[in-house]
Protein backbone atom coordinates (compact mmCIF):
# COMPACT_ATOMS: atom_id res chain seq x y z
CA UNK A 1 0.00 0.00 0.00
CA UNK A 2 1.55 3.48 -0.75
CA UNK A 3 2.04 6.27 1.41
CA UNK A 4 -0.57 8.08 3.16
CA UNK A 5 -1.21 11.44 1.60
CA UNK A 6 -3.70 12.11 4.49
CA UNK A 7 -3.08 11.15 7.78
CA UNK A 8 -5.72 8.92 10.03
CA UNK A 9 -5.51 11.43 12.77
CA UNK A 10 -6.75 14.61 10.44
CA UNK A 11 -9.96 12.58 8.72
CA UNK A 12 -10.58 11.84 11.98
CA UNK A 13 -10.87 14.84 13.98
CA UNK A 14 -12.22 16.89 10.73
CA UNK A 15 -15.11 14.55 10.19
CA UNK A 16 -16.27 14.12 14.10
CA UNK A 17 -16.51 17.50 14.58
CA UNK A 18 -18.19 18.88 11.40
CA UNK A 19 -20.42 16.00 11.44
CA UNK A 20 -21.32 16.67 14.45
CA UNK A 21 -21.77 20.56 13.95
CA UNK A 22 -23.87 19.64 10.85
CA UNK A 23 -26.02 17.61 12.52
CA UNK A 24 -26.90 20.46 15.14
CA UNK A 25 -27.27 22.62 11.79
CA UNK A 26 -29.82 20.57 10.22
CA UNK A 27 -32.62 22.70 11.41
CA UNK A 28 -32.04 25.70 9.70
CA UNK A 29 -34.91 25.17 6.83
CA UNK A 30 -33.32 23.93 2.62
CA UNK A 31 -29.28 24.48 4.27
CA UNK A 32 -29.72 21.72 6.78
CA UNK A 33 -30.47 19.03 4.21
CA UNK A 34 -26.86 20.22 2.28
CA UNK A 35 -25.49 20.21 5.65
CA UNK A 36 -26.71 16.51 6.06
CA UNK A 37 -25.05 15.76 2.99
CA UNK A 38 -21.63 17.33 4.04
CA UNK A 39 -22.01 15.17 7.26
CA UNK A 40 -22.74 11.56 5.94
CA UNK A 41 -20.14 12.11 3.00
CA UNK A 42 -17.71 12.86 5.75
CA UNK A 43 -18.18 10.55 7.81
CA UNK A 44 -17.80 7.64 5.20
CA UNK A 45 -14.87 8.50 4.29
CA UNK A 46 -13.78 8.10 7.78
CA UNK A 47 -15.00 4.85 8.34
CA UNK A 48 -13.79 3.71 5.12
CA UNK A 49 -10.22 4.87 5.76
CA UNK A 50 -10.37 3.66 9.14
CA UNK A 51 -11.39 0.30 7.94
CA UNK A 52 -8.08 0.66 4.92
CA UNK A 53 -6.43 0.30 8.04
CA UNK A 54 -7.62 -2.26 10.30
CA UNK A 55 -8.40 -4.60 6.47
CA UNK A 56 -4.65 -5.45 6.39
CA UNK A 57 -4.73 -7.63 9.60
CA UNK A 58 -6.85 -10.35 9.51
CA UNK A 59 -9.13 -11.11 12.20
CA UNK A 60 -10.45 -14.53 11.15
CA UNK A 61 -13.23 -13.88 8.90
CA UNK A 62 -14.18 -10.91 6.09
CA UNK A 63 -14.39 -7.55 6.07
CA UNK A 64 -17.53 -6.90 5.27
CA UNK A 65 -18.75 -8.26 9.03
CA UNK A 66 -16.63 -5.78 10.58
CA UNK A 67 -19.05 -2.98 9.42
CA UNK A 68 -21.64 -5.17 9.73
CA UNK A 69 -21.18 -5.80 13.52
CA UNK A 70 -19.84 -2.22 13.85
CA UNK A 71 -23.00 -0.56 12.11
CA UNK A 72 -25.92 -2.34 14.34
CA UNK A 73 -23.16 -1.03 17.52
CA UNK A 74 -23.76 2.24 16.45
CA UNK A 75 -27.52 1.82 15.65
CA UNK A 76 -28.16 0.65 19.31
CA UNK A 77 -26.88 3.12 21.05
CA UNK A 78 -28.02 5.72 18.49
CA UNK A 79 -31.34 4.44 19.33
CA UNK A 80 -30.69 4.22 23.05
CA UNK A 81 -29.39 7.55 23.12
CA UNK A 82 -32.79 9.07 21.21
CA UNK A 83 -34.91 7.51 23.61
CA UNK A 84 -33.38 8.98 26.46
CA UNK A 85 -33.00 12.30 25.10
CA UNK A 86 -36.26 11.83 24.26
CA UNK A 87 -37.45 10.63 27.74
CA UNK A 88 -35.74 13.64 29.74
CA UNK A 89 -37.04 16.06 26.83
CA UNK A 90 -33.29 17.87 25.80
CA UNK A 91 -32.48 17.45 22.07
CA UNK A 92 -29.54 18.89 22.11
CA UNK A 93 -27.59 16.27 23.71
CA UNK A 94 -28.56 13.47 21.30
CA UNK A 95 -25.86 13.66 18.79
CA UNK A 96 -23.30 13.63 21.94
CA UNK A 97 -25.01 10.83 23.99
CA UNK A 98 -24.70 8.28 21.18
CA UNK A 99 -21.64 9.46 20.44
CA UNK A 100 -20.36 8.58 23.79
CA UNK A 101 -22.66 5.50 23.68
CA UNK A 102 -21.03 4.06 20.70
CA UNK A 103 -17.18 4.22 22.54
CA UNK A 104 -18.52 2.76 25.15
CA UNK A 105 -20.13 -0.47 23.59
CA UNK A 106 -17.90 -0.76 20.98
CA UNK A 107 -14.77 -0.38 23.50
CA UNK A 108 -16.21 -3.45 25.07
CA UNK A 109 -16.63 -5.04 22.03
CA UNK A 110 -13.00 -4.91 21.42
CA UNK A 111 -11.90 -5.97 24.62
CA UNK A 112 -14.07 -9.10 24.76
CA UNK A 113 -12.16 -9.56 20.84
CA UNK A 114 -8.74 -8.92 22.72
CA UNK A 115 -8.96 -11.09 26.19
CA UNK A 116 -11.07 -13.80 25.14
CA UNK A 117 -10.59 -14.41 21.64
CA UNK A 118 -6.67 -13.22 22.13
CA UNK A 119 -6.79 -11.49 18.79
CA UNK A 120 -3.46 -9.81 18.71
CA UNK A 121 -3.95 -6.33 16.42
CA UNK A 122 -2.70 -3.18 17.79
CA UNK A 123 -4.88 -1.08 16.48
CA UNK A 124 -8.21 -3.06 17.32
CA UNK A 125 -9.64 -0.87 20.07
CA UNK A 126 -9.27 2.30 17.88
CA UNK A 127 -10.49 1.30 14.86
CA UNK A 128 -13.37 -0.87 16.11
CA UNK A 129 -14.48 2.76 18.54
CA UNK A 130 -13.68 5.02 14.82
CA UNK A 131 -15.93 2.50 12.43
CA UNK A 132 -18.96 2.49 15.32
CA UNK A 133 -18.77 6.38 15.35
CA UNK A 134 -18.22 6.97 11.90
CA UNK A 135 -21.39 4.41 10.80
CA UNK A 136 -23.75 6.15 13.69
CA UNK A 137 -23.00 9.21 12.79
CA UNK A 138 -23.91 8.26 9.12
CA UNK A 139 -26.80 7.05 10.07
CA UNK A 140 -27.98 9.97 12.07
CA UNK A 141 -26.80 12.54 9.20
CA UNK A 142 -29.18 9.96 6.83
CA UNK A 143 -31.77 10.53 9.35
CA UNK A 144 -31.69 14.18 9.56
CA UNK A 145 -31.97 14.28 5.74
CA UNK A 146 -35.19 12.30 6.15
CA UNK A 147 -36.76 13.99 8.80
CA UNK A 148 -35.37 17.44 8.08
CA UNK A 149 -34.60 18.35 12.07
CA UNK A 150 -32.49 16.53 14.50
CA UNK A 151 -35.29 16.54 17.27
CA UNK A 152 -35.43 13.23 18.55
CA UNK A 153 -39.26 13.08 18.04
CA UNK A 154 -39.79 13.98 14.84
CA UNK A 155 -36.78 11.37 13.77
CA UNK A 156 -38.30 8.52 16.10
CA UNK A 157 -41.94 9.06 13.99
CA UNK A 158 -40.62 9.47 10.55
CA UNK A 159 -37.79 7.30 10.58
CA UNK A 160 -37.66 4.57 13.37
CA UNK A 161 -41.46 3.55 13.47
CA UNK A 162 -41.84 2.91 10.23
CA UNK A 163 -38.69 0.73 9.91
CA UNK A 164 -36.58 3.17 7.56
CA UNK A 165 -34.04 2.81 9.58
CA UNK A 166 -33.17 -0.62 8.81
CA UNK A 167 -32.57 0.72 5.41
CA UNK A 168 -30.32 3.09 6.54
CA UNK A 169 -28.09 0.48 8.01
CA UNK A 170 -27.71 -1.51 5.31
CA UNK A 171 -26.90 1.28 3.20
CA UNK A 172 -24.36 2.30 5.59
CA UNK A 173 -22.63 -0.95 5.63
CA UNK A 174 -22.48 -0.72 1.92
CA UNK A 175 -21.44 2.13 1.61
CA UNK A 176 -18.66 2.03 4.14
CA UNK A 177 -17.46 -1.40 3.26
CA UNK A 178 -17.36 -1.20 -0.11
CA UNK A 179 -15.11 1.17 -1.31
CA UNK A 180 -11.82 -0.78 0.27
CA UNK A 181 -13.36 -4.02 -0.76
CA UNK A 182 -13.51 -3.23 -4.60
CA UNK A 183 -10.24 -1.02 -4.60
CA UNK A 184 -7.72 -3.69 -1.63
CA UNK A 185 -4.84 -5.25 -3.11
CA UNK A 186 -1.09 -4.32 -3.18
CA UNK A 187 -1.21 -1.13 -4.74
CA UNK A 188 -4.34 0.30 -3.53
CA UNK A 189 -4.19 3.99 -2.81
CA UNK A 190 -6.01 6.47 -0.51
CA UNK A 191 -7.40 9.17 -2.78
CA UNK A 192 -8.45 5.94 -5.30
CA UNK A 193 -10.25 4.35 -2.22
CA UNK A 194 -11.60 7.86 -0.65
CA UNK A 195 -13.10 9.40 -3.94
CA UNK A 196 -14.85 5.97 -4.16
CA UNK A 197 -16.24 6.41 -0.93
CA UNK A 198 -17.29 10.32 -1.49
CA UNK A 199 -19.00 9.23 -4.67
CA UNK A 200 -20.81 6.12 -2.38
CA UNK A 201 -21.97 8.90 -0.21
CA UNK A 202 -23.68 10.69 -3.00
CA UNK A 203 -25.28 7.42 -4.26
CA UNK A 204 -27.01 7.04 -1.03
CA UNK A 205 -28.06 10.68 -0.91
CA UNK A 206 -29.57 10.25 -4.00
CA UNK A 207 -31.82 7.66 -3.04
CA UNK A 208 -32.59 8.92 0.15
CA UNK A 209 -33.47 12.53 -0.97
CA UNK A 210 -35.91 10.17 -2.54
CA UNK A 211 -37.70 9.41 0.49
CA UNK A 212 -37.48 12.72 1.82
CA UNK A 213 -39.95 13.41 -0.63
CA UNK A 214 -42.45 13.02 2.65
CA UNK A 215 -41.50 15.13 4.95
CA UNK A 216 -39.98 18.54 2.43
CA UNK A 217 -41.20 20.00 -0.77
CA UNK A 218 -37.33 20.56 -1.93
CA UNK A 219 -36.41 16.91 -2.10
CA UNK A 220 -35.48 18.08 -6.23
CA UNK A 221 -32.85 20.52 -4.88
CA UNK A 222 -31.31 17.78 -2.59
CA UNK A 223 -31.55 15.08 -5.47
CA UNK A 224 -30.08 17.95 -7.99
CA UNK A 225 -26.85 18.17 -6.06
CA UNK A 226 -25.95 14.98 -5.13
CA UNK A 227 -26.64 13.79 -9.02
CA UNK A 228 -24.03 16.31 -9.54
CA UNK A 229 -21.66 15.63 -6.96
CA UNK A 230 -21.95 11.87 -7.71
CA UNK A 231 -20.87 11.85 -11.20
CA UNK A 232 -17.59 14.58 -10.12
CA UNK A 233 -16.13 11.84 -7.65
CA UNK A 234 -16.91 9.21 -9.94
CA UNK A 235 -15.41 10.55 -12.60
CA UNK A 236 -12.81 11.46 -10.24
CA UNK A 237 -12.85 7.82 -9.59
CA UNK A 238 -12.27 6.62 -12.79
CA UNK A 239 -9.42 9.17 -13.54
CA UNK A 240 -7.37 7.86 -10.45
CA UNK A 241 -8.26 4.48 -11.64
CA UNK A 242 -6.88 5.01 -15.16
CA UNK A 243 -3.77 5.94 -13.86
CA UNK A 244 -3.14 3.71 -11.62
CA UNK A 245 -3.51 1.18 -14.48
CA UNK A 246 -1.02 2.98 -16.58
CA UNK A 247 1.59 2.98 -13.94
CA UNK A 248 1.13 -1.04 -13.77
CA UNK A 249 1.03 -1.22 -17.18
CA UNK A 250 5.08 0.78 -17.54
CA UNK A 251 6.19 -0.96 -14.31
CA UNK A 252 4.94 -3.98 -14.21
CA UNK A 253 1.99 -6.02 -13.17
CA UNK A 254 2.89 -6.38 -9.08
CA UNK A 255 5.26 -3.81 -7.05
CA UNK A 256 8.70 -5.77 -5.96
CA UNK A 257 8.29 -4.06 -2.72
CA UNK A 258 5.70 -2.28 -0.63
CA UNK A 259 5.12 1.25 -1.31
CA UNK A 260 6.91 1.25 -5.26
CA UNK A 261 4.30 3.20 -7.35
CA UNK B 1 -40.80 -6.72 34.03
CA UNK B 2 -37.82 -5.22 32.99
CA UNK B 3 -36.00 -7.84 34.85
CA UNK B 4 -37.56 -10.83 32.95
CA UNK B 5 -37.22 -8.95 29.77
CA UNK B 6 -33.21 -8.70 30.62
CA UNK B 7 -32.97 -12.74 31.47
CA UNK B 8 -34.62 -13.84 28.65
CA UNK B 9 -32.49 -11.52 26.05
CA UNK B 10 -29.33 -12.67 27.96
CA UNK B 11 -30.85 -16.00 27.18
CA UNK B 12 -31.82 -15.30 23.41
CA UNK B 13 -28.68 -13.53 22.41
CA UNK B 14 -26.46 -17.11 24.53
CA UNK B 15 -28.43 -19.20 22.55
CA UNK B 16 -27.98 -17.53 19.22
CA UNK B 17 -23.92 -17.69 20.18
CA UNK B 18 -24.03 -21.21 20.40
CA UNK B 19 -26.04 -22.20 17.62
CA UNK B 20 -23.26 -20.38 15.16
CA UNK B 21 -20.72 -22.82 16.53
CA UNK B 22 -22.88 -25.80 15.41
CA UNK B 23 -23.39 -24.87 11.68
CA UNK B 24 -20.52 -26.46 9.13
CA UNK B 25 -18.93 -23.16 7.95
CA UNK B 26 -16.51 -23.91 4.77
CA UNK B 27 -15.71 -20.14 3.93
CA UNK B 28 -14.25 -18.90 0.46
CA UNK B 29 -12.36 -22.48 0.21
CA UNK B 30 -15.56 -24.48 0.43
CA UNK B 31 -16.51 -22.33 -2.73
CA UNK B 32 -14.08 -23.95 -4.72
CA UNK B 33 -14.21 -27.44 -3.27
CA UNK B 34 -11.44 -27.47 -0.98
CA UNK B 35 -12.91 -27.47 1.95
CA UNK B 36 -16.27 -29.08 3.89
CA UNK B 37 -19.35 -27.08 4.76
CA UNK B 38 -21.50 -24.63 3.85
CA UNK B 39 -19.71 -22.14 0.90
CA UNK B 40 -19.75 -18.54 2.60
CA UNK B 41 -18.72 -16.89 5.81
CA UNK B 42 -20.44 -17.37 9.27
CA UNK B 43 -21.91 -14.10 9.54
CA UNK B 44 -23.56 -13.87 6.40
CA UNK B 45 -25.19 -17.58 6.98
CA UNK B 46 -26.13 -16.86 10.44
CA UNK B 47 -27.63 -13.28 9.60
CA UNK B 48 -29.37 -15.13 6.62
CA UNK B 49 -30.79 -17.53 9.20
CA UNK B 50 -31.57 -14.57 11.80
CA UNK B 51 -33.56 -12.66 9.45
CA UNK B 52 -35.94 -15.89 8.00
CA UNK B 53 -36.20 -16.96 11.61
CA UNK B 54 -37.41 -13.46 12.75
CA UNK B 55 -39.64 -13.19 9.86
CA UNK B 56 -41.28 -16.44 10.41
CA UNK B 57 -41.87 -15.59 14.25
CA UNK B 58 -43.59 -12.46 13.24
CA UNK B 59 -46.13 -14.24 10.65
CA UNK B 60 -47.33 -15.52 14.04
CA UNK B 61 -47.87 -12.05 15.58
CA UNK B 62 -51.80 -13.14 16.83
CA UNK B 63 -50.85 -16.43 18.08
CA UNK B 64 -49.66 -17.17 21.48
CA UNK B 65 -46.01 -17.02 22.40
CA UNK B 66 -44.65 -20.58 22.42
CA UNK B 67 -46.28 -20.73 18.88
CA UNK B 68 -44.33 -17.87 17.85
CA UNK B 69 -41.13 -19.31 19.36
CA UNK B 70 -41.83 -22.68 17.45
CA UNK B 71 -42.24 -21.03 14.45
CA UNK B 72 -39.18 -18.62 14.57
CA UNK B 73 -37.03 -22.05 15.15
CA UNK B 74 -38.81 -23.90 12.09
CA UNK B 75 -38.47 -20.98 9.71
CA UNK B 76 -33.87 -20.97 10.42
CA UNK B 77 -33.87 -24.78 9.91
CA UNK B 78 -35.70 -24.54 6.91
CA UNK B 79 -33.56 -22.03 5.53
CA UNK B 80 -30.10 -24.16 6.86
CA UNK B 81 -31.51 -27.02 5.13
CA UNK B 82 -31.98 -26.03 2.08
CA UNK B 83 -29.49 -24.01 1.54
CA UNK B 84 -27.15 -27.36 2.62
CA UNK B 85 -29.37 -29.29 0.46
CA UNK B 86 -28.87 -27.60 -2.39
CA UNK B 87 -25.37 -26.73 -1.97
CA UNK B 88 -24.31 -30.55 -1.67
CA UNK B 89 -26.54 -31.08 -4.67
CA UNK B 90 -23.98 -28.34 -6.71
CA UNK B 91 -21.80 -30.25 -5.00
CA UNK B 92 -22.13 -33.81 -5.76
CA UNK B 93 -23.91 -33.11 -9.38
CA UNK B 94 -21.76 -29.96 -10.57
CA UNK B 95 -18.29 -30.47 -9.53
CA UNK B 96 -18.51 -34.02 -9.04
CA UNK B 97 -16.97 -34.79 -5.40
CA UNK B 98 -18.58 -37.08 -3.03
CA UNK B 99 -19.14 -35.08 0.74
CA UNK B 100 -16.52 -35.96 2.83
CA UNK B 101 -14.20 -34.07 5.53
CA UNK B 102 -10.53 -34.82 6.78
CA UNK B 103 -11.61 -32.83 10.33
CA UNK B 104 -12.57 -36.27 11.66
CA UNK B 105 -12.11 -39.81 10.78
CA UNK B 106 -15.46 -41.34 10.86
CA UNK B 107 -18.80 -40.80 9.98
CA UNK B 108 -21.09 -41.98 13.35
CA UNK B 109 -23.50 -41.97 11.57
CA UNK B 110 -23.28 -43.23 7.98
CA UNK B 111 -19.72 -45.39 9.28
CA UNK B 112 -17.84 -44.13 6.04
CA UNK B 113 -14.08 -43.88 6.66
CA UNK B 114 -13.68 -40.30 5.02
CA UNK B 115 -9.98 -40.36 4.21
CA UNK B 116 -10.89 -42.56 1.42
CA UNK B 117 -13.48 -40.28 -0.13
CA UNK B 118 -10.99 -36.85 0.49
CA UNK B 119 -9.58 -35.61 -2.60
CA UNK B 120 -5.75 -35.48 -2.12
CA UNK B 121 -4.50 -31.86 -1.45
CA UNK B 122 -7.92 -30.83 -0.33
CA UNK B 123 -9.80 -30.72 3.49
CA UNK B 124 -12.62 -32.40 2.00
CA UNK B 125 -16.01 -31.02 -0.17
CA UNK B 126 -19.86 -31.08 0.72
CA UNK B 127 -21.28 -31.60 3.55
CA UNK B 128 -21.35 -34.83 5.16
CA UNK B 129 -24.18 -36.00 7.26
CA UNK B 130 -23.34 -35.71 10.43
CA UNK B 131 -22.46 -31.79 9.69
CA UNK B 132 -25.90 -31.66 8.11
CA UNK B 133 -27.06 -32.92 11.36
CA UNK B 134 -25.01 -30.79 13.19
CA UNK B 135 -26.16 -27.33 10.94
CA UNK B 136 -29.55 -28.74 12.03
CA UNK B 137 -29.18 -28.36 15.70
CA UNK B 138 -26.95 -24.87 15.27
CA UNK B 139 -30.02 -23.35 13.32
CA UNK B 140 -33.02 -24.75 15.54
CA UNK B 141 -30.63 -23.10 18.91
CA UNK B 142 -30.23 -19.83 17.06
CA UNK B 143 -34.11 -19.70 15.49
CA UNK B 144 -35.04 -20.25 19.34
CA UNK B 145 -33.06 -17.25 20.64
CA UNK B 146 -33.64 -14.94 17.79
CA UNK B 147 -37.58 -15.50 18.83
CA UNK B 148 -37.06 -15.65 22.73
CA UNK B 149 -35.55 -12.06 21.92
CA UNK B 150 -38.10 -11.32 19.46
CA UNK B 151 -41.56 -12.51 21.83
CA UNK B 152 -39.88 -10.66 24.98
CA UNK B 153 -39.71 -7.17 23.10
CA UNK B 154 -43.19 -7.48 21.22
CA UNK B 155 -45.04 -8.80 24.51
CA UNK B 156 -43.37 -6.00 26.92
CA UNK B 157 -44.19 -3.56 23.89
CA UNK B 158 -47.84 -5.09 23.62
CA UNK B 159 -48.51 -4.64 27.29
CA UNK B 160 -47.51 -1.22 27.73
CA UNK B 161 -48.06 0.71 24.56
CA UNK B 162 -50.82 1.59 22.76
CA UNK B 163 -49.47 1.31 19.05
CA UNK B 164 -50.55 -0.68 16.23
CA UNK B 165 -50.07 -4.56 16.06
CA UNK B 166 -47.44 -3.72 12.79
CA UNK B 167 -45.51 -0.87 14.68
CA UNK B 168 -44.99 -3.07 17.60
CA UNK B 169 -43.89 -5.49 15.30
CA UNK B 170 -41.53 -3.79 13.74
CA UNK B 171 -39.88 -1.95 16.49
CA UNK B 172 -39.07 -5.66 17.81
CA UNK B 173 -37.95 -6.81 14.53
CA UNK B 174 -34.89 -4.46 14.03
CA UNK B 175 -33.81 -5.17 17.63
CA UNK B 176 -33.94 -8.51 17.81
CA UNK B 177 -32.13 -8.45 13.60
CA UNK B 178 -29.22 -5.93 15.47
CA UNK B 179 -29.01 -8.95 18.09
CA UNK B 180 -28.27 -11.58 15.39
CA UNK B 181 -26.20 -9.04 13.77
CA UNK B 182 -23.62 -8.55 16.71
CA UNK B 183 -23.57 -12.20 18.58
CA UNK B 184 -23.22 -13.92 15.09
CA UNK B 185 -19.71 -11.93 14.25
CA UNK B 186 -19.00 -12.42 17.28
CA UNK B 187 -18.78 -16.08 16.84
CA UNK B 188 -17.62 -16.35 13.97
CA UNK B 189 -14.11 -14.13 15.24
CA UNK B 190 -14.30 -16.85 17.76
CA UNK B 191 -14.49 -19.40 14.87
CA UNK B 192 -11.75 -18.14 12.95
CA UNK B 193 -11.90 -19.73 9.83
CA UNK B 194 -13.83 -23.18 9.40
CA UNK B 195 -15.80 -25.54 11.13
CA UNK B 196 -17.60 -29.00 10.44
CA UNK B 197 -20.07 -29.27 13.75
CA UNK B 198 -19.79 -30.73 16.78
CA UNK B 199 -18.24 -33.87 15.76
CA UNK B 200 -14.73 -31.53 14.59
CA UNK B 201 -11.96 -31.43 17.30
CA UNK B 202 -12.08 -27.61 16.95
CA UNK B 203 -15.44 -27.77 18.05
CA UNK B 204 -14.31 -28.73 21.66
CA UNK B 205 -11.58 -25.91 21.93
CA UNK B 206 -13.75 -23.28 20.49
CA UNK B 207 -17.10 -23.90 22.45
CA UNK B 208 -16.34 -22.23 25.66
CA UNK B 209 -14.31 -19.00 24.99
CA UNK B 210 -17.52 -18.78 22.41
CA UNK B 211 -20.24 -19.39 25.33
CA UNK B 212 -18.75 -16.80 27.64
CA UNK B 213 -18.21 -14.31 25.16
CA UNK B 214 -21.58 -14.35 24.03
CA UNK B 215 -22.58 -14.25 27.48
CA UNK B 216 -20.25 -11.10 28.34
CA UNK B 217 -21.52 -9.22 25.14
CA UNK B 218 -25.43 -10.38 25.62
CA UNK B 219 -25.43 -9.06 29.21
CA UNK B 220 -24.30 -5.69 28.29
CA UNK B 221 -26.61 -5.48 24.77
CA UNK B 222 -29.03 -6.32 27.55
CA UNK B 223 -28.51 -3.80 29.34
CA UNK B 224 -28.79 -1.12 26.87
CA UNK B 225 -31.78 -2.80 25.62
CA UNK B 226 -33.70 -2.43 29.14
CA UNK B 227 -32.08 1.75 28.69
CA UNK B 228 -34.18 1.75 25.02
CA UNK B 229 -37.32 -0.41 26.25
CA UNK B 230 -37.85 1.88 29.17
CA UNK B 231 -37.44 5.18 27.45
CA UNK B 232 -40.12 3.65 24.76
CA UNK B 233 -42.90 2.94 27.75
CA UNK B 234 -41.80 5.87 30.01
CA UNK B 235 -40.85 8.31 26.67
Amino acid sequence: MAEDLIPNQIIALVSIIVSTLCIYGSNISVIGGILAMLASVLSTVFGTNTLRHIGEHSLGTGIPSIVYMLSAVGLVSYISALLLSLHYDIPLIFPILSIIFAVIIAAITSWICKYVFDIKVEILTKSFVSIAVASMLLMISLSTLIAQTYYPAVIYETVIENGIILLLLIISVMGIQNPYNSCLGPNEDQYRTLSLSCANAFLMSIVISIVSILNTEYWMVYLLISLICWFVFFRQYIVYTRHQAASIKTHGLWPTHDGDD
Amino acid sequence: MLFELLISLIIGATLIGVGVHFIPVGGAPAALSTSAGIPTGAPMITMGMGITGVLSAAMMLDQPYYVMIVSGAVGSMIMISVTMLFSNLVHIYGVGVPPSSSNFEKDPITGFEQEDYVSPGTKGHGIPTISFISGLIGSFLGGIGGSIAFTSIYSILSTNLHNSMITNGTIATIFSLLLFFIVAVMASYNIRGTIQGFHDEKFKQKILPGTISCLLIAAVLSLFYVLIIWGLING
